[in-house]
This record gives structure tokens, C-alpha cells and sequence, in this order.
């Protein structure tokens, strides 16, 4: 069945999919060492929304829990949310554009980039908070920016950077600045555990300031990445094609990269590196959805931030008080899930 | 309107260069409306750059292309793309995409970026994939199809495309006789039943010499000799620019040239 006719049922699926979202915001701000109830829950955030907030009677609601609510596990909760939706459609943006299964969010190099950001922060001892952001963040998020323009830049060949280019240049900036961290972790023993857990990738330092500024990055970068899905899709059979049949590959390309870049950079800035969203999520939306871009992107976008929350709830579940980074979780339940797909695929051939 | 010209590709001692190493020298064509024509040559002679330099994957170096009136360098992609379609050597494609999303693929250059395929679109598509008998692959994914299957649906999003040009490189070189031919016979067809005019590099000289209304030469990246198949498919020329002894004889069914060869020569 082409696109045009999965259009409609597409449809419903994405409802359905944000319904989901929805939900699982609602169940995971119940979960925590605080008890509190799915209705209360959904009080307390209703009561926030405006013109709607005047129809909610929470009186019965204790003070403490509307604040844990709102201040702790929703900033948390949303977060976790736009960075799921973030490296989702990152991934399947560079898996199709650099026509390459293995590309993820970090492929250009941007993850080790963050990491020497704030580890330099973190050795230098900046501890420090500039417009409701941790010095931290803001050194993670301009190591980020460097390292894309600088990969860009080694891989550019007069106005073009070739697909190649730029993933053999990613890979070996990428590789350089990691062993930048271990120098710099080797030299100060002392801030290793930071590091490392920085490193590992965590929403736990979630404030309603990193919402604020995640918001608009990501949902306009997703905005622009989804109106060039067909754009992809003819990328994807190879640049050469992508040219004969109209589309001005190199500036698409530049656009893409643009707007990529920020969202991953905004993302590892304010949770460090949280691996394997963006290189599965898409795939498995694949295996489900088919290659069309305009069906991957937003299916990979929900998804992605479900299965993000849901991540996170578990890892500050599991073993209370003490949370697992999410980073370190990702993975842990992903891959499994993914390997049945695969086999669930491979199955349907036979 | 621009589809009617008399002559829809023009170049003008066009030359291409990789580094320092001439590729192309002094090409100057003139392409006739509604015929096939098919660029031989040697291996490393030129022939898919100069395809590449009409279709604008590459920028002329000296001298000018011309494209249905309009110099190439002076045309945006998307312009070009309404102008001429290319099928290209190699149609592998890694992605799971259906055999209609490919050739829906060809209605990209009018197609605005806010807007989807409308039923025209769909209409054209279905129209193009009858014509290169594809129809029935329709519902299959392009990674399971056969080679000749591939290439043919290739040809059905270039005719998407709606384009007064076709530019083909190499389009059955990696296929058996049967699809060859069943490839050839196709492209004939849409020449005729549409007035679209081609270019092809051509690897076969029987399967050039068959087909083609002109035949195009080219060795060293300057043009030998062209015109019709007995002015170019010789013995001589054979020699000179293949170093081989050939025999020619005529097809006894089309009366088209058919080459022999003999062995290498020895000169």
C-alpha cells in the first residue's frame, strides 16, 4: 500500500498515539515516593491550563502533593517527553539523509562534543547558574555547536560536505574529543563520578527553565524537519536522484543539518547523552510503518517521547530513593523490545 | 509549449575536467526531438559525464548546456526536474519503500512543499506504471522485486516525472537478454506513443545499434563520430576506438548493423 493510502489510517494511529502520551504523563506523575492519586494527578495539572483551571475544584488537594506535581515530576516528565521526541526524529533525519542504518543523533560527533563541555566545566569547578541555566549546560551545549560547525568544516569540499564526509569526520572528531574526557577524567580523579554521571545521561536536574527552552527548539525543529519528510524520502534513494527530481539536495541538506544539530545539542545539553532513542526508535517505527518519512517522523517523534517517560519512571521507580540514569536504562529495555521486532520481521518473510 | 522544440538539448564545446585531467573536450551537440539517441565508448572515455553534464549533477566547466532553450547553470533544480528525468545506473535502494512510493517520487517537482500528492498525481503514476508494465508490483516493496522488475519501475517514475527528456545511463546493463530487450522495447515505445526524446549511454553496441536513431561516439572524451548506426557502427571505427577486428554483418530481420567480434587487434 502506497502512502496516500495509509494516509487515513495513519490518522487515528497518531490520535491514538497521543492519547498514549497523554496517559502515560498522567500514570507516571502519580509514581513516586509520594502517593498520589490518577485523579488527583490529573486535577492538579488540569487546574494549571487556563480557562479550564477555574472548572477544577481542588480544595481536597494537599498543597504538597499539587507541589510535586507541578515543580517535580511534571518538569521531569516533560523533559524526558521532548528529549524522547528530539533523538527520535534526529535519528531517522540522518538515518535517512546519510542513507545510513547505523547514523544516530550523535553520529557528527555532538555527544563527545557536549561531554567535553561540561567536563571542562565540571573539572574548572563552574558551578555557578546563568539565566536559570547551570553553567554546566550552557558549556555542554557550546561544545555541541563547535564540534558540528568544526566536523561540517573538515568535511566540506568548496559549498558541499559530502555524506561520507561528514560521517567519517564525526566519527574521528567524535572519537578525539572522547579521549579528551578520559584525559581530563584521568587528570582529576576527583570529579570522575560527576562526569561519568553526566556522561551517562539522566533528566533528573529537570527544571521548568530547561522545559522552556527545549519547547520551542524542539517543536519547531520538528515542524521544519516534517515539511522536508518527502525531501528525505527521495534523499534517501541517493543524492544524485534527490537532484534529478527537483530538489535542491545541498541547501536541504544544510537546513536539515541546521536544524538537527540545535535539537541534539539543546537535548544532550540539558540530560547529557542518552543513547539508543534515536538509532531504534526510528527503526522500529520502520519495521511498523514502512520507510515513507512522512509516516516515520511523526510516529518516531510520539514514540520516542513515550518511550522516553516511560523510561524515566521506571528508573526513578525502581530501586526508590535512589534513581538509575535513564541513559543507562534506555538501552536496557530497548534493545530486547527491538530484537523481537526484528524477529517478529523475519518471521513474517519465512 | 517548450516541449515541442525542434531541438530540446544543445551543448556548445562543452568540457569537463576532474582535477587537472581533461574529461570532456569541445562535445558540441545538437538533439533532435522524438528520436533515441545512444553515447557509446570505451570504458573511461567520458560518456556518463557528459550525460551528467546535461542532466546538471554536474556544472559544466567550459563551454554551455542548453536545455530546452535554457542554459543548465541558469535553471533551478526543481525547473530542470520538470524539463528531464534521469534513470540511473545503479537503482539499488536500501529502503522499504512500495513500488507506487518510488514512482510517486517522480511527481516531486510539482508538488509544492506544504502539499501532498493530489489524485492527478496518482492518476500520472498509475498511467506510467501501465505503460513500463509495473501495475501488478504496485503493492510490493521495491527491495523485493527482481533487478529487470527494479529497473522498469525506475523508467515508470521517470515518465512520472512528465518530462519532454529522458536521460538513461547505462539502463540494462545489469540485466539479462530478455529483460534488455523487454527494457528497450519499452523505452521505444514511449518515444513513440509520446515524443519524449532520450539519450542513453549504451554499453551494447548490437543493442545501440538496434534501437538508436543516432548514435553518438565518443573516446578519450571528444566525439569521434555520430549519426545514424551504419555511419558509425564500422569496422574502422571499431578498430580505432574499441582496439578490436570485428566483423559486421546486417541483422537479416532489422537490417540493422550486428558486430562480430573477432578478437583483439593486433595494431
Amino acid at each position: 500500500m502506497g502512502f496516500i493510502q495509509r494516509k487515513r489510517r495513519y490518522k487515528y494511529f497518531l490520535i491514538l498515539a497521543f492519547i498514549t502520551l497523554a496517559f502515560v504523563t498522567i500514570i507516571s506523575s502519580t509514581m513516586g515516593v509520594a502517593d498520589i492519586s490518577f485523579i488527583d494527578s490529573l486535577k492538579i495539572m488540569v487546574s494549571r491550563i487556563p480557562l479550564f483551571g477555574a472548572l477544577i475544584d481542588n480544595e481536597s488537594i494537599r498543597q504538597s502533593h499539587d507541589f510535586i506535581v507541578i515543580n517535580v515530576r511534571l518538569p521531569r516528565i516533560l523533559l524526558s517527553a521532548l528529549i524522547g521526541v528530539g533523538l527520535s526524529l534526529v535519528g531517522s533525519t540522518f538515518q535517512g539523509m546519510f542513507r545510513n542504518p547505523m547514523a544516530d543523533p550523535y553520529i557528527l560527533g555532538i555527544s563527545s562534543g557536549a561531554s567535553v563541555g561540561a567536563t571542562i566545566a565540571i573539572v574548572l569547578g563552574f558551578g555557578g547558574v546563568i539565566g536559570g541555566l547551570s553553567i554546566i549546560t550552557l558549556f555542554a551545549f557550546l561544545g555541541a555547536i563547535v564540534t558540528v560547525v568544526l566536523v561540517y568544516n573538515l568535511a566540506r569540499v568548496g559549498n558541499r560536505a559530502s555524506t561520507l564526509g561528514l560521517i567519517l569526520s564525526g566519527v574521528a572528531v567524535g572519537l578525539f574529543l572522547s579521549s579528551m574526557v578520559s584525559m581530563l577524567m584521568f587528570f582529576n580523579r576527583d570529579d570522575i563520578e560527576k562526569i561519568v554521571m553526566w556522561t551517562m545521561g539522566s533528566v533528573s536536574a529537570a527544571t521548568w527553565n530547561k522545559v522552556g527552552i527545549l519547547t520551542p527548539v524542539v517543536i519547531i525543529g520538528s515542524i521544519i524537519i516534517m515539511t522536508y519528510a518527502r525531501d528525505l524520502n527521495a534523499m534517501s534513494i541517493g543524492d544524485e536522484t534527490a537532484k534529478s527530481l527537483g530538489i535542491e539536495v545541498e541547501r536541504v541538506k544544510k537546513i536539515l543539518l541546521t536544524v538537527s544539530s540545535l535539537i541534539v545539542a539543546c537535548c544532550v545539553a540539558t540530560s547529557g547523552v542518552i543513547g539508543f532513542v534515536g538509532l531504534i526508535v526510528p527503526h522500529t517505527i520502520r519495521l511498523i510503518v514502512g520507510s515513507d518519512q512522512r509516516g516515520v517522523l511523526p510516529f518516531s517523534a510520539l514514540s520516542g517521547a513515550i518511550f522516553m517517560v516511560v523510561c524515566d519512571t521506571v528508573a526513578r521507580n525502581l530501586i526508590p530513593p535512589a534513581e538509575i540514569p535513564v541513559g543507562a536504562l534506555t538501552s536496557l529495555f530497548g534493545a530486547p523490545f527491538f530484537i523481537f521486532m526484528l524477529y517478529k520481521n523475519k518471521k513474517k518473510v519465512i | 509549449m517548450e516541449s515541442k522544440l525542434r531541438f530540446p538539448i544543445e551543448t556548445h564545446d562543452l568540457g569537463w575536467k576532474y582535477g587537472d585531467r581533461q574529461i570532456l573536450s569541445d562535445i558540441s551537440l545538437t538533439i533532435k526531438r522524438g528520436c533515441f539517441y545512444s553515447i557509446i565508448g570505451p570504458n573511461g572515455s567520458g560518456k556518463t559525464t557528459l550525460l551528467r553534464n546535461i542532466a546538471k549533477s554536474l556544472e559544466p566547466k567550459s563551454g554551455s548546456v542548453f536545455v530546452e532553450n535554457s542554459d543548465v547553470t541558469k535553471l533551478s533544480s526543481r525547473s530542470m526536474a520538470k524539463r528531464l528525468s534521469v534513470v540511473p545506473q545503479n537503482t539499488n535502494i536500501e529502503f522499504e519503500f512500495t513500488v507506487t512510493d518510488i514512482v510517486l517520487m517522480g511527481r516531486s517537482p510539482y508538488i509544492g512543499r506544504f502539499e501532498s500528492e493530489s489524485s492527478q498525481d496518482i492518476e500520472i503514476a498509475e498511467s506510467a506504471m501501465r505503460a513500463t508494465n509495473t501495475w501488478h508490483l504496485k503493492d510490493k516493496r521495491i527491495t523485493e522485486i527482481s533487478g529487470g522488475e527494479r529497473q522498469r519501475v525506475i523508467v515508470a517514475r521517470a515518465l512520472a516525472q512528465d518530462t519532454g527528456i529522458m536521460l538513461l545511463d547505462e539502463p540494462v546493463s545489469q540485466l539479462d537478454i530478455h529483460h534488455q530487450i523487454e527494457i528497450m522495447e519499452t523505452i521505444q515505445k514511449l518515444i513513440k506513443n509520446r515524443k519524449i526524446t532520450a539519450v542513453s549511454v549504451m554499453h551494447d553496441l548490437n543493442l545501440a545499434a538496434q534501437y538508436s536513431d543516432h548514435i553518438i561516439l565518443i573516446d578519450e572524451g571528444r566525439i569521434v563520430c555520430q549519426g545514424r548506426a551504419h555511419e558509425v557502427i564500422t569496422e574502422e571505427n571499431i578498430k580505432r576506438v574499441y582496439k578490436l577486428d570485428s566483423y559486421i554483418m546486417d541483422n537479416p530481420v532489422t537490417g540493422k548493423p550486428y558486430i562480430i567480434h573477432v578478437r583483439k587487434s593486433s595494431s
